[in-house]
Protein backbone atom coordinates (compact mmCIF):
# COMPACT_ATOMS: atom_id res chain seq x y z
CA UNK A 1 0.00 0.00 0.00
CA UNK A 2 1.35 3.70 -0.72
CA UNK A 3 3.05 5.59 2.28
CA UNK A 4 1.39 8.90 2.26
CA UNK A 5 3.89 12.06 2.21
CA UNK A 6 2.56 13.69 6.03
CA UNK A 7 3.52 17.01 7.18
CA UNK A 8 2.77 18.74 10.50
CA UNK A 9 4.13 20.70 13.38
CA UNK A 10 4.99 18.83 16.79
CA UNK A 11 5.91 21.10 19.55
CA UNK A 12 6.62 23.85 17.35
CA UNK A 13 8.74 22.16 15.01
CA UNK A 14 7.92 20.69 11.21
CA UNK A 15 8.40 17.69 10.36
CA UNK A 16 7.83 15.21 7.59
CA UNK A 17 7.46 12.21 7.21
CA UNK A 18 6.17 9.10 4.78
CA UNK A 19 4.08 6.88 6.55
CA UNK A 20 2.08 4.11 5.76
CA UNK A 21 -1.69 5.02 6.47
CA UNK A 22 -2.33 2.27 9.10
CA UNK A 23 0.01 3.51 12.06
CA UNK A 24 -1.34 5.37 14.63
CA UNK A 25 -0.75 8.66 15.55
CA UNK A 26 0.96 7.31 18.70
CA UNK A 27 3.33 5.41 17.26
CA UNK A 28 4.39 8.22 14.95
CA UNK A 29 5.03 9.90 17.91
CA UNK A 30 6.71 7.36 19.90
CA UNK A 31 8.57 5.37 17.40
CA UNK A 32 9.43 7.74 14.57
CA UNK A 33 9.92 10.68 16.30
CA UNK A 34 11.36 9.59 19.61
CA UNK A 35 8.75 11.65 22.05
CA UNK A 36 7.94 8.53 24.25
CA UNK A 37 6.15 10.90 26.68
CA UNK A 38 3.06 10.11 25.09
CA UNK A 39 2.13 6.49 26.68
CA UNK A 40 0.75 3.84 24.49
CA UNK A 41 -1.59 2.72 27.38
CA UNK A 42 -4.97 0.49 26.92
CA UNK A 43 -5.08 0.81 22.77
CA UNK A 44 -8.79 0.22 22.80
CA UNK A 45 -9.83 4.40 22.77
CA UNK A 46 -10.76 3.86 26.75
CA UNK A 47 -7.51 5.39 29.18
CA UNK A 48 -6.51 8.12 28.29
CA UNK A 49 -2.56 7.70 28.76
CA UNK A 50 -1.97 8.71 24.63
CA UNK A 51 -3.64 11.92 24.89
CA UNK A 52 -2.18 15.27 22.58
CA UNK A 53 -3.44 18.33 21.41
CA UNK A 54 -4.25 18.50 17.82
CA UNK A 55 -4.95 21.97 16.45
CA UNK A 56 -5.60 23.00 20.34
CA UNK A 57 -8.10 20.21 21.23
CA UNK A 58 -7.40 16.99 23.35
CA UNK A 59 -7.61 13.51 21.52
CA UNK A 60 -6.75 10.38 21.98
CA UNK A 61 -3.89 9.66 19.31
CA UNK A 62 -4.10 5.83 19.55
CA UNK A 63 -7.54 6.39 17.80
CA UNK A 64 -6.09 9.10 15.32
CA UNK A 65 -4.12 7.43 11.94
CA UNK A 66 -1.00 9.19 11.73
CA UNK A 67 -1.77 10.30 8.21
CA UNK A 68 -4.35 12.52 9.36
CA UNK A 69 -2.23 14.86 11.53
CA UNK A 70 -0.88 16.26 7.79
CA UNK A 71 -1.17 19.99 8.50
CA UNK A 72 -2.17 19.78 11.99
CA UNK A 73 -0.09 21.07 15.51
CA UNK A 74 0.32 18.33 17.75
CA UNK A 75 1.25 19.51 21.06
CA UNK A 76 2.78 16.24 23.30
CA UNK A 77 3.76 16.35 26.41
CA UNK A 78 7.76 17.05 26.16
CA UNK A 79 6.55 20.55 24.08
CA UNK A 80 4.42 22.04 27.70
CA UNK A 81 7.34 23.35 29.70
CA UNK A 82 9.36 26.36 29.19
CA UNK A 83 13.53 26.71 28.54
CA UNK A 84 13.88 26.46 32.46
CA UNK A 85 10.65 26.09 33.72
CA UNK A 86 7.94 23.53 34.05
CA UNK A 87 4.28 24.50 32.55
CA UNK A 88 2.32 25.61 35.74
CA UNK A 89 0.12 22.15 35.45
CA UNK A 90 3.39 20.01 35.52
CA UNK A 91 4.24 22.21 38.72
CA UNK A 92 0.95 22.02 40.32
CA UNK A 93 0.96 17.75 39.89
CA UNK A 94 4.14 18.15 41.35
CA UNK A 95 2.96 20.45 44.39
CA UNK A 96 -0.65 18.88 44.70
CA UNK A 97 0.62 15.19 43.95
CA UNK A 98 -1.53 14.52 41.19
CA UNK A 99 0.66 11.70 40.83
CA UNK A 100 1.08 7.68 42.24
CA UNK A 101 2.71 5.66 39.41
CA UNK A 102 2.85 8.34 36.38
CA UNK A 103 1.78 6.19 33.87
CA UNK A 104 -1.26 8.02 32.92
CA UNK A 105 -0.16 11.74 34.07
CA UNK A 106 0.84 12.88 30.44
CA UNK A 107 -2.24 12.20 29.38
CA UNK A 108 -4.10 13.60 32.25
CA UNK A 109 -1.71 16.73 31.60
CA UNK A 110 -2.70 17.51 28.32
CA UNK A 111 -6.41 17.10 28.73
CA UNK A 112 -6.11 19.21 32.07
CA UNK A 113 -4.48 21.68 29.15
CA UNK A 114 -6.70 21.73 26.95
CA UNK A 115 -9.71 21.85 29.55
CA UNK A 116 -7.62 25.14 31.02
CA UNK A 117 -7.14 26.63 28.04
CA UNK A 118 -11.15 27.31 27.59
CA UNK A 119 -11.68 29.77 29.88
CA UNK A 120 -14.50 28.29 31.79
CA UNK A 121 -15.25 28.13 35.49
CA UNK A 122 -14.14 24.57 36.65
CA UNK A 123 -15.43 23.34 39.68
CA UNK A 124 -14.76 19.73 41.23
CA UNK A 125 -17.80 18.30 39.07
CA UNK A 126 -17.01 19.97 35.80
CA UNK A 127 -13.31 18.87 36.49
CA UNK A 128 -14.36 15.24 37.05
CA UNK A 129 -16.75 15.41 33.46
CA UNK A 130 -13.59 16.65 31.78
CA UNK A 131 -11.46 13.84 32.82
CA UNK A 132 -13.77 10.93 31.61
CA UNK A 133 -11.31 10.12 29.21
CA UNK A 134 -8.42 9.84 31.54
CA UNK A 135 -8.30 6.54 33.87
CA UNK A 136 -5.83 6.58 36.79
CA UNK A 137 -5.52 2.95 37.93
CA UNK A 138 -3.69 3.80 40.99
CA UNK A 139 -7.12 6.08 41.55
CA UNK A 140 -5.79 9.00 42.80
CA UNK A 141 -8.08 11.06 41.34
CA UNK A 142 -8.39 13.29 44.30
CA UNK A 143 -5.38 14.67 44.34
CA UNK A 144 -5.30 15.12 40.13
CA UNK A 145 -8.67 17.33 40.73
CA UNK A 146 -6.84 19.43 43.41
CA UNK A 147 -3.36 19.71 40.89
CA UNK A 148 -5.94 20.77 38.04
CA UNK A 149 -7.70 23.58 40.24
CA UNK A 150 -3.98 24.39 41.86
CA UNK A 151 -2.78 25.24 38.15
CA UNK A 152 -5.69 26.92 37.17
CA UNK A 153 -5.21 29.22 40.21
CA UNK A 154 -1.45 29.93 39.14
CA UNK A 155 -2.55 30.32 35.30
CA UNK A 156 -4.88 32.74 36.68
CA UNK A 157 -2.41 34.88 38.44
CA UNK A 158 0.09 34.70 35.90
CA UNK A 159 -2.49 36.43 33.38
CA UNK A 160 -3.39 38.91 35.84
CA UNK A 161 -0.11 39.79 36.35
CA UNK A 162 1.22 39.63 32.64
CA UNK A 163 -1.84 42.52 32.15
CA UNK B 1 -2.91 -3.12 17.73
CA UNK B 2 -2.32 -2.14 14.05
CA UNK B 3 -5.05 -2.15 11.51
CA UNK B 4 -4.43 -4.00 7.99
CA UNK B 5 -2.89 -2.15 5.30
CA UNK B 6 -5.44 0.17 3.12
CA UNK B 7 -5.23 3.12 0.71
CA UNK B 8 -5.90 6.37 2.21
CA UNK B 9 -7.57 9.43 0.38
CA UNK B 10 -7.98 12.98 2.34
CA UNK B 11 -10.09 14.80 -0.33
CA UNK B 12 -10.52 18.58 0.36
CA UNK B 13 -13.69 19.08 -0.86
CA UNK B 14 -16.99 17.41 -0.98
CA UNK B 15 -16.84 17.06 -5.05
CA UNK B 16 -13.54 15.50 -4.88
CA UNK B 17 -14.35 12.84 -2.16
CA UNK B 18 -17.58 12.14 -4.37
CA UNK B 19 -15.27 11.30 -6.98
CA UNK B 20 -13.54 9.12 -5.37
CA UNK B 21 -16.33 7.17 -4.10
CA UNK B 22 -18.01 6.89 -7.10
CA UNK B 23 -16.97 3.32 -8.22
CA UNK B 24 -17.13 2.23 -4.39
CA UNK B 25 -18.27 -0.76 -3.17
CA UNK B 26 -18.15 -1.94 0.83
CA UNK B 27 -14.42 -1.94 0.36
CA UNK B 28 -14.30 1.46 1.02
CA UNK B 29 -15.16 3.33 3.98
CA UNK B 30 -15.44 6.64 5.10
CA UNK B 31 -13.95 8.46 7.98
CA UNK B 32 -15.71 10.80 9.82
CA UNK B 33 -13.86 11.52 12.66
CA UNK B 34 -13.02 7.83 13.25
CA UNK B 35 -13.90 7.23 16.54
CA UNK B 36 -15.66 3.84 15.99
CA UNK B 37 -13.96 3.26 12.58
CA UNK B 38 -10.46 3.29 13.83
CA UNK B 39 -10.95 1.20 16.83
CA UNK B 40 -12.87 -1.26 14.24
CA UNK B 41 -9.91 -1.39 12.13
CA UNK B 42 -7.57 -2.00 15.21
CA UNK B 43 -9.43 -5.17 15.82
CA UNK B 44 -9.71 -6.42 12.63
CA UNK B 45 -12.71 -8.51 13.88
CA UNK B 46 -15.27 -6.50 13.02
CA UNK B 47 -17.32 -7.76 10.23
CA UNK B 48 -17.35 -3.91 8.62
CA UNK B 49 -13.97 -3.70 7.63
CA UNK B 50 -13.40 -7.41 7.02
CA UNK B 51 -12.56 -6.41 2.95
CA UNK B 52 -11.51 -3.14 3.46
CA UNK B 53 -9.44 -1.85 0.96
CA UNK B 54 -9.17 2.37 1.57
CA UNK B 55 -10.16 4.93 4.07
CA UNK B 56 -11.69 8.32 2.16
CA UNK B 57 -11.04 10.97 4.81
CA UNK B 58 -13.54 13.60 4.69
CA UNK B 59 -12.86 15.41 7.85
CA UNK B 60 -10.57 18.30 5.41
CA UNK B 61 -14.33 19.06 4.20
CA UNK B 62 -14.53 22.25 6.36
CA UNK B 63 -17.86 23.35 5.06
CA UNK B 64 -19.63 20.05 6.25
CA UNK B 65 -19.42 21.78 9.85
CA UNK B 66 -21.80 23.64 11.10
CA UNK B 67 -25.18 24.07 12.98
CA UNK B 68 -27.75 26.86 11.37
CA UNK B 69 -31.04 27.67 12.48
CA UNK B 70 -33.33 28.33 8.82
CA UNK B 71 -36.68 28.52 9.29
CA UNK B 72 -38.49 25.73 9.45
CA UNK B 73 -35.75 24.12 10.54
CA UNK B 74 -32.00 23.03 11.82
CA UNK B 75 -29.56 22.02 10.14
CA UNK B 76 -26.75 20.36 11.10
CA UNK B 77 -23.45 19.43 8.91
CA UNK B 78 -22.68 16.08 9.21
CA UNK B 79 -18.69 17.00 10.08
CA UNK B 80 -20.02 18.82 13.46
CA UNK B 81 -18.66 16.78 16.26
CA UNK B 82 -20.76 15.01 18.99
CA UNK B 83 -18.11 18.06 21.07
CA UNK B 84 -19.77 20.85 19.03
CA UNK B 85 -23.60 20.14 19.18
CA UNK B 86 -22.73 19.03 23.30
CA UNK B 87 -21.68 22.64 23.74
CA UNK B 88 -24.11 24.89 21.63
CA UNK B 89 -26.39 26.92 23.30
CA UNK B 90 -28.95 27.18 20.41
CA UNK B 91 -28.90 23.12 20.88
CA UNK B 92 -29.19 22.66 24.41
CA UNK B 93 -31.75 25.15 25.37
CA UNK B 94 -34.32 24.45 21.99
CA UNK B 95 -33.55 20.51 21.69
CA UNK B 96 -32.63 19.23 24.97
CA UNK B 97 -32.78 15.87 23.94
CA UNK B 98 -29.13 16.29 21.24
CA UNK B 99 -27.66 17.99 24.64
CA UNK B 100 -28.71 14.80 26.79
CA UNK B 101 -27.46 11.89 24.25
CA UNK B 102 -24.39 13.75 22.77
CA UNK B 103 -22.93 14.92 26.33
CA UNK B 104 -23.39 10.98 27.31
CA UNK B 105 -21.42 9.68 24.47
CA UNK B 106 -17.97 7.96 25.28
CA UNK B 107 -16.01 10.90 26.84
CA UNK B 108 -14.86 14.74 25.76
CA UNK B 109 -11.41 13.44 23.86
CA UNK B 110 -13.48 11.11 21.96
CA UNK B 111 -16.22 13.67 21.63
CA UNK B 112 -13.69 15.99 19.95
CA UNK B 113 -13.04 14.51 17.48
CA UNK B 114 -16.24 11.95 16.73
CA UNK B 115 -19.02 13.32 14.48
CA UNK B 116 -22.55 14.06 14.17
CA UNK B 117 -22.76 12.06 10.73
CA UNK B 118 -20.28 9.49 11.73
CA UNK B 119 -22.32 8.41 14.84
CA UNK B 120 -25.30 8.22 12.33
CA UNK B 121 -24.08 6.31 9.69
CA UNK B 122 -21.75 3.82 11.52
CA UNK B 123 -24.86 1.57 12.63
CA UNK B 124 -24.09 0.39 15.94
CA UNK B 125 -27.27 -0.65 17.31
CA UNK B 126 -26.01 0.82 20.46
CA UNK B 127 -24.84 4.59 18.93
CA UNK B 128 -26.72 7.20 20.36
CA UNK B 129 -27.86 9.88 18.32
CA UNK B 130 -29.72 7.66 15.97
CA UNK B 131 -32.77 7.10 18.66
CA UNK B 132 -33.15 11.13 19.62
CA UNK B 133 -33.10 12.25 16.18
CA UNK B 134 -35.89 9.69 15.08
CA UNK B 135 -37.82 11.10 18.05
CA UNK B 136 -37.44 14.70 16.46
CA UNK B 137 -38.49 13.25 13.05
CA UNK B 138 -35.20 14.12 11.29
CA UNK B 139 -34.28 13.74 8.01
CA UNK B 140 -30.57 13.11 6.77
CA UNK B 141 -29.24 14.61 3.08
CA UNK B 142 -27.29 12.01 1.57
CA UNK B 143 -24.82 13.03 -1.92
CA UNK B 144 -23.74 11.29 -4.37
CA UNK B 145 -22.47 11.94 -7.88
CA UNK B 146 -25.80 11.08 -9.10
CA UNK B 147 -27.11 13.82 -6.97
CA UNK B 148 -28.67 14.36 -3.60
CA UNK B 149 -31.91 12.10 -2.25
CA UNK B 150 -32.95 13.06 1.47
CA UNK B 151 -34.42 10.48 3.75
CA UNK B 152 -36.14 10.48 7.30
CA UNK B 153 -33.52 8.69 9.65
CA UNK B 154 -35.98 6.02 10.45
CA UNK B 155 -35.10 4.32 7.34
CA UNK B 156 -31.51 4.85 7.45
CA UNK B 157 -31.38 1.67 9.43
CA UNK B 158 -31.57 -2.13 8.55
CA UNK B 159 -29.07 -4.31 11.26
CA UNK B 160 -26.14 -4.03 13.13
CA UNK B 161 -23.91 -1.66 11.25
CA UNK B 162 -25.85 -2.02 8.37
CA UNK B 163 -27.55 0.86 6.75
CA UNK B 164 -29.13 2.41 3.73
CA UNK B 165 -25.99 4.61 2.61
CA UNK B 166 -25.09 3.50 -0.76
CA UNK B 167 -20.96 3.21 -0.40
CA UNK B 168 -20.85 6.08 -3.37
CA UNK B 169 -23.05 8.48 -1.03
CA UNK B 170 -22.17 10.94 1.95
CA UNK B 171 -24.27 11.49 4.95
CA UNK B 172 -23.78 16.02 4.18
CA UNK B 173 -26.28 17.17 6.25
CA UNK B 174 -28.85 16.75 9.19
CA UNK B 175 -32.37 18.82 9.17
CA UNK B 176 -34.93 18.52 12.38
CA UNK B 177 -37.94 20.28 12.34
CA UNK B 178 -38.65 22.68 14.73
CA UNK B 179 -40.50 21.71 17.05
CA UNK B 180 -44.19 23.18 18.26
CA UNK B 181 -44.26 24.98 21.41
CA UNK B 182 -45.38 23.30 23.87
CA UNK B 183 -42.95 20.33 23.39
CA UNK B 184 -40.57 18.69 25.18
CA UNK B 185 -37.88 16.32 24.47
CA UNK B 186 -35.33 14.41 26.26
CA UNK B 187 -32.64 11.19 26.09
CA UNK B 188 -32.10 8.48 29.04
CA UNK B 189 -29.74 6.09 29.03
CA UNK B 190 -27.72 3.47 31.18
CA UNK B 191 -23.95 2.77 30.28
CA UNK B 192 -21.34 0.58 30.74
CA UNK B 193 -18.61 2.58 33.26
CA UNK B 194 -18.18 6.35 32.53
CA UNK B 195 -17.13 5.94 28.99
CA UNK B 196 -18.23 2.66 27.92
CA UNK B 197 -20.96 1.34 25.38
CA UNK B 198 -24.77 2.31 26.26
CA UNK B 199 -26.88 -0.72 27.58
CA UNK B 200 -30.04 0.62 26.39
CA UNK B 201 -31.40 4.17 26.03
CA UNK B 202 -34.80 6.08 25.32
CA UNK B 203 -35.45 8.91 23.90
CA UNK B 204 -38.30 10.65 23.87
CA UNK B 205 -40.29 13.71 21.97
CA UNK B 206 -43.54 15.23 23.11
CA UNK B 207 -46.07 18.07 22.77
CA UNK B 208 -48.84 19.05 25.09
CA UNK B 209 -52.44 20.95 25.09
CA UNK B 210 -52.60 23.19 27.35
CA UNK B 211 -54.71 20.68 29.71
CA UNK B 212 -51.44 18.87 29.51
CA UNK B 213 -52.32 16.24 28.15
CA UNK B 214 -50.62 14.88 25.33
CA UNK B 215 -51.29 15.67 21.80
CA UNK B 216 -48.03 13.87 19.93
CA UNK B 217 -45.11 11.67 21.06
CA UNK B 218 -42.17 9.82 19.36
CA UNK B 219 -40.00 7.72 21.25
CA UNK B 220 -37.36 5.66 20.04
CA UNK B 221 -34.90 3.15 21.59
CA UNK B 222 -31.05 2.01 21.91
CA UNK B 223 -29.48 -0.90 22.50
CA UNK B 224 -32.44 -3.26 22.84
CA UNK B 225 -33.32 -4.61 18.91
CA UNK B 226 -31.13 -4.57 15.57
CA UNK B 227 -31.71 -0.90 15.30
CA UNK B 228 -32.87 2.06 16.85
CA UNK B 229 -36.66 1.11 17.50
CA UNK B 230 -40.01 2.83 17.68
CA UNK B 231 -42.60 1.77 19.60
CA UNK B 232 -45.58 2.86 17.88
CA UNK B 233 -48.24 1.97 20.21
CA UNK B 234 -46.28 3.00 23.50
CA UNK B 235 -46.74 6.61 21.31
CA UNK B 236 -50.17 5.40 20.68
CA UNK B 237 -51.18 5.03 24.36
CA UNK B 238 -50.15 8.40 25.09
CA UNK B 239 -52.02 10.78 23.00
CA UNK B 240 -55.18 12.08 24.83
CA UNK B 241 -53.80 11.32 28.33
CA UNK B 242 -52.03 12.78 31.36
CA UNK B 243 -48.95 11.42 32.46
CA UNK B 244 -49.90 9.93 35.26
CA UNK B 245 -48.38 6.20 37.18
CA UNK B 246 -50.40 4.08 35.65
CA UNK B 247 -50.00 5.08 32.18
CA UNK B 248 -46.02 5.74 32.45
CA UNK B 249 -46.30 2.00 33.52
CA UNK B 250 -48.37 0.67 30.37
CA UNK B 251 -46.47 2.89 28.10
CA UNK B 252 -43.51 1.17 29.55
CA UNK B 253 -44.99 -2.31 29.16
CA UNK B 254 -45.37 -1.69 25.64
CA UNK B 255 -42.57 -0.07 24.70
CA UNK B 256 -40.23 -3.35 26.30
CA UNK B 257 -43.01 -5.87 24.05
CA UNK B 258 -41.21 -4.45 21.18
CA UNK B 259 -37.95 -4.86 22.26
CA UNK B 260 -35.63 -7.56 21.46
CA UNK B 261 -32.88 -6.91 23.09
CA UNK B 262 -29.18 -9.12 23.04
CA UNK B 263 -27.55 -10.71 25.84
CA UNK B 264 -24.09 -10.27 25.81
CA UNK B 265 -20.91 -8.79 27.40
CA UNK B 266 -22.23 -6.10 28.55
CA UNK B 267 -25.49 -7.05 30.00
CA UNK B 268 -28.64 -9.49 29.47
CA UNK B 269 -31.15 -9.03 27.37
CA UNK B 270 -33.47 -9.60 30.76
CA UNK B 271 -31.36 -6.52 32.54
CA UNK B 272 -31.68 -4.53 29.44
CA UNK B 273 -35.64 -5.35 29.81
CA UNK B 274 -36.00 -4.02 33.08
CA UNK B 275 -33.60 -0.68 32.30
CA UNK B 276 -35.98 -0.20 29.46
CA UNK B 277 -39.08 0.01 31.23
CA UNK B 278 -37.43 2.42 33.90
CA UNK B 279 -35.64 4.69 31.07
CA UNK B 280 -39.18 5.24 29.19
CA UNK B 281 -40.23 6.58 32.37
CA UNK B 282 -37.72 8.80 33.10
CA UNK B 283 -37.82 10.06 29.50
CA UNK B 284 -41.13 10.58 29.38
CA UNK B 285 -40.88 12.25 32.92
CA UNK B 286 -38.07 14.60 32.06
CA UNK B 287 -39.76 15.71 28.06
CA UNK B 288 -43.17 16.24 30.23
CA UNK B 289 -41.39 18.53 32.34
CA UNK B 290 -39.22 20.26 29.54
CA UNK B 291 -42.94 21.05 27.60
CA UNK B 292 -44.70 22.44 30.69
CA UNK B 293 -42.00 24.90 31.23
CA UNK B 294 -40.83 25.26 27.38
CA UNK B 295 -37.62 23.20 27.41
CA UNK B 296 -35.67 25.17 29.12
CA UNK B 297 -35.03 23.14 32.07
CA UNK B 298 -32.17 21.04 31.35
CA UNK B 299 -32.41 18.58 34.22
Amino acid sequence: MKRVKTRFKVNGKTVELELEPRRLLVSVLRDDLGLTGTHHGCDTTNCGACTVLMDGKAVKSCTVLGVQADGKEILTIEGLAGKDQLHPIQQAFIEKQGLQCGFSTPGMIMTSCWMLSQNKELGDEEIKRMLHGNICRCTGYHGIVESIKYAHKIMKKQEANKQ
Amino acid sequence: MFPRSFDYFAPKNLSEALVLLQDANSNVKVLAGGQSLIPALKTRSSPLISSLSSVVDITRIKDLDYIRKENPMYKIGALTTVGTLENDLEISTSLPILHDASSEIADPLVRNLGTVGGNLCHGDPVNDLPAPMIALNAFVVLCSLAGERKINVEDLYVSPFKTTVRPNEILTEIQIPFQESRCGNAYRKVKKGSGGFTIAGVAANLSLEDDNTVSACRLALTGVGPRALRPLKAEEALIGKRLKKVVLVGVSKLAIDVSQPPSDLYASAEYRRKILGILVKDALECAHKRAAMGNYEKS
